[in-house]
């Protein structure tokens, strides 16, 4: 049954929204790279340099290692959580998002501080921890379309070990999109590698080189050195974006839920390696960081020191999701609905590939404008910043929660003579409730994570993340991990609230 | 209804954050929830339909777009006011927030103008802060700069965002001249010097490195540290080095330390800690950073190197004014404080123990001044002028 071109949201509104987006994402970006106009030769000297490559093709290497054991856990772990009997497969995905959220300095410092780890092993440690939930999460929601037929048929045909192939294999796409979601932020972070290579040889990474240039006062060179990692993360991202949509089916009225594939006696033994994972990656950081804080009392005097930017960071993250979701709302939709969605997933995830240090030259210069000093100068301006930057995870998140709408449902609800409000009023937004607070939750965990983009902007200077920052190095080591618990507290509750009241693992895609 | 408590403490504690312009007063704020909180939206008749459903499918729209403009609504509240006759000054600074605020807060109770601070982390290395200024030179929304070393302040003045500042400052008059810019762009103030940090837990009294050249001895293979020189006061120090003792031997000097397997921190603050730690046995780091991890009571101490040869490097802050700034009198107050004996005196009692300039201010013991050490003798203008090369040179000479 196809679907009319007006069945969900107004055509007005979902223009609104790409106008929105526009303005607030992807225009930034481009102002940010018009200084590769300005001075072109600048930037090809800046693209001949070879050790831009030699750091690119560094960072590509370890993103690689990173996501080559990311994928795979990930796709087992998702496979194990969303398929099979295993035991408290709820609670391991409920406290699986965790490490995903929490910047990656929090992670170093808990790591780091527990076990003195350093040097490359340390380095991927560190960023398979936190990506690993990107692959279980897109995993989990991909295999949850698995119809009781098929995998009935399935292990009539071959027995288990052919009905994990084949959905293992249907899978690999979501977690492809994953791992290319991790990419974007594993090119633009050098302070893991920086701070974990403090002893011992030295690893330098391709956003140096970026940093470099801005601290040479090269714009243009500056501009011309991220295009390499700009064409790697949204070539990647689009085509696997492109693999997943064309693999993944929309679920009809006469869905079935396949039902749990028994382990036998591997049950248990399967369990403790599953549980290791989760917990491990999850629950170590928030341990390891209250044990280096030795004393209740040092974070009860960094919670008051902070009371005021933890407030602040909460508005500013309240504020930002709702704004991403009213946005990515019909924008996901109008995504679902076109043919060639390309062009709007692309100026969708252009900020978020762009490095943070551009978007935020971008936006000084697309903001700093006579009348326009009420939105410049204060917390709306990181609204803002945030809201462009993260909106690819609403839209992803709410794309994917389109393309499984009962469409029959609205088909009869339209033939019954029921208008476009009323459908979207009475049943999409129904039917779309757990998504749409899915995704808030994940905007909100990562704008309370943010710093980059924060750092250039006036409005971000109150926020607990740059509050953090500055402590790392001149405070004391049980008040900034103090300060990086507080943080992860304040990731954790939102999550913790959502996975009571939705009963529903995040839906990331 | 808690929730909108918690959301009517957000927009007040914001309130308390920031001064909203006149026309947003704190009851307007709060008169905006109580509207909120009476208005009959929520009562919508669920007649004819599941009520959850129907009831979600109402209420999100509306508390979507109603939670959205309250938090703007807050976020407006936090709008710095721009007028110039305000009593406030914009300073971008590049040191941590809580050091300047040790100054900052005299400033603000003598003189009743408030300051708007933004600063930079140690982690993003000045260049937020330095990129910032350079892109809002045409429309400049700071009055005055505070950077920790000179070398960047200096750029910014040959980039065009630096204002001459015309009456010199009158407590400029006693700043020894080679921490000053001869045209009168910016002036330094409460120093740093450039110091070997050494554990003596693990260097044994009277075996302790004195000289930068220690550091490629091959006698300390793998036991020194010097940060990555492409940033903050190391790569002034190095593009000093240059100039002071030529292109050869500051390239021998490099080629050995990458040779005798130095370690190289992320930042001299994070040498400082782990020289404390052991993790390296000695370190080239700032006196500030120094006097933390002394603080702590670890086993560490100061050395002052070259003090037998070139002698050992002192870095001022500086201050200057923004071009074009909106607060240009409030700019010029805030300078004269800083530039005062008082700021100075403030520093080196401070924990980080800055180092005063003029003579004669108050200070700890432990404070050792210009005087009382052989230090490097660096025209900061013109090591400002090399900096932009050298920032290449030492990223590809450190890869």
């Amino acid at each position: 049954m196809t679907f009319r071109w007006r069945d969900t949201v107004p055509v007005g509104l979902a223009a609104l929204a790409l106008l929105a987006a526009l303005v607030m994402g992807p225009l930034p970006a481009i102002w940010a790279f018009s200084d590769l106009l300005k001075d072109f030769g600048e930037g090809v000297r800046a693209l001949r340099d070879r050790v831009l490559w030699i750091r690119l093709s560094r960072m590509l290497l370890i993103s690689a290692v990173t996501l080559g054991v990311a994928v795979p856990v990930g796709l087992v772990q998702g496979w194990l959580l969303a398929r099979s009997d295993l035991p408290l497969r709820r609670c391991l995905l409920a406290i699986t998002p965790f490490p995903m959220f929490l910047p990656p300095l929090v992670h170093v410092l808990a790591w780091f501080g527990a076990w003195q780890v350093r040097g490359l092993v340390a380095i991927v440690l560190v960023y398979v921890i936190s990506f690993t939930p990107f692959v279980v999460l897109m995993v989990y929601r991909s295999l949850e379309q698995v119809s009781r037929s098929q995998a009935e048929t399935l292990q009539l045909i071959g027995g288990t070990r052919l009905l994990m192939q084949s959905e293992l294999r249907d899978a690999l796409p979501a977690a492809l999109v994953g791992g290319s979601l991790a990419l974007v932020f594993l090119l633009s972070d050098f302070s893991v590698a920086d701070f974990l290579t403090s002893v011992g040889p030295k690893v330098t990474v391709y956003a140096d080189s970026l940093y470099a240039h801005h601290l040479a006062l090269r714009p243009a060179a500056a501009a011309a050195a991220a295009v390499p990692g700009l064409v790697v993360c949204l070539g990647l991202m689009l085509g696997v974006l492109s693999l997943r949509r064309r693999l993944g089916a929309a679920v009809g009225d006469r869905f079935l839920a396949a039902s749990p594939v028994p382990l036998g006696h591997m049950r248990w033994p399967i369990f403790l390696v599953s549980f290791a994972i989760a917990v491990f990656g999850s629950l170590f950081p928030f341990f390891s960081l209250i044990g280096q804080i030795g004393e209740w009392e040092v974070f009860r005097q960094q919670t008051r020191l902070a009371g005021g930017h933890v407030i602040y960071s909460v508005g500013l993250a309240v504020a930002a999701a709702t704004g991403m979701v009213l946005i990515g709302f019909p924008l996901s939709w109008l995504g679902v609905r076109l043919r060639r969605p390309w062009p709007i997933d692309l100026l969708i995830f252009l900020p978020l590939a762009t490095p943070p240090l551009l978007y935020g030259v971008g936006l000084i210069r697309q903001w700093n404008r006579p009348g326009l000093d009420w939105m410049y100068l204060g917390a709306g301006m990181v609204i803002v910043a945030l809201i462009g930057r993260y909106l690819a995870f609403v839209y992803l998140a709410l794309g994917g929660a389109f393309e499984r709408l009962d469409r029959p449902l609205f088909e009869a609800a339209r033939l019954s003579g029921a208008g476009l409000w009323q459908r979207t009023r009475s049943i999409a937004l129904p039917l779309l409730w757990s998504p749409l607070a899915s995704a808030w939750c994940i905007s909100f965990c990562f704008t309370l994570r943010e710093l980059d983009t924060l750092i250039m902007l006036r409005g971000g200077q109150q926020a607990l993340t740059f509050y953090l920052y500055s402590h790392v190095v001149f405070a004391r080591e049980d008040q900034v991990a103090s300060l990086a618990l507080l943080l992860a507290i304040m990731t954790y509750a939102p999550l913790l609230t959502y996975l009571i009241l939705a009963r529903k693992p995040l839906q990331l895609i | 209804m808690s929730y909108w408590k918690v959301l009517e403490s957000v927009a007040s504690e914001l309130h308390k954050l920031h001064t909203p312009p006149s026309w947003m007063q704190e009851s307007t704020i709060k008169g905006s929830f109580a509207l909120m909180l009476q208005n009959p939206c929520w009562k919508i008749s669920t007649q004819g339909m599941a009520i959850g459903q129907r009831r979600r499918g109402r209420l999100l729209p509306v508390g979507a777009i109603a939670l959205l403009g309250l938090s703007l609504l807050a976020a407006c509240g936090c709008v710095s006011k721009t007028a110039a006759d305000r009593k406030e000054v914009v300073l971008y600074t590049s040191l941590n927030e809580p050091t300047a605020r040790s100054v900052l807060s005299q400033f603000e109770q003598e003189t009743g103008i408030r300051v708007i601070v933004q600063a930079d982390t140690e982690r993003d290395k000045t260049v937020g802060l330095v990129r910032t200024l350079i892109e809002e030179k045409d429309r400049p929304r700071a009055d005055v700069f505070w950077n920790s070393e000179a070398a960047n302040t200096e750029r910014l003045k040959q980039a065009g965002v630096l204002e001459k500042m015309e009456p010199v400052p009158e407590a400029a008059s006693t700043i020894p001249p080679q921490y000053r810019d001869p045209d009168g762009y910016w002036y330094g103030f409460a120093a740093r010097a450039r110091i070997l940090i050494v554990n003596t837990d693990l260097v044994s009294a009277g075996e302790e490195p004195t000289s930068m050249w220690d550091l490629v001895d091959p006698k300390w293979r793998g036991k020194g540290g010097i940060v990555r020189p492409v940033t903050g006061t190391t790569l002034t120090h190095v593009t000093a080095l240059y100039e002071l003792l030529g292109q050869e031997e500051t390239d021998r000097f490099l080629d050995g330390v990458l040779d005798n397997e130095c370690h190289l921190p992320p930042g001299n603050g994070r040498l400082a800690s782990l020289v404390g730690e052991g993790q390296i046995h000695f370190g080239f780091t700032d006196t500030s950073d120094y006097r933390l991890v002394k603080n702590e009571g670890r086993p560490v101490k100061a050395v002052y190197p070259d003090q037998e040869e070139m002698g050992t490097l002192v870095i001022p802050n500086t201050v200057a004014r923004v071009r074009g700034g909106p607060n240009p009198e409030n700019a010029r107050k805030l300078i004269e404080f800083l530039l005062s004996e008082e700021a100075e005196a403030i520093l080196a009692h401070h924990e980080r123990g800055h180092i005063p300039l003029k003579p004669g201010v108050d200070r700890p013991e432990e404070v050792r001044v210009p005087d009382e050490m052989r230090t490097m003798e660096v025209d900061f203008v013109r090591v400002g002028g090399m900096i932009e090369q050298r920032i290449q040179e030492m990223d590809s000479r450190f890869p």
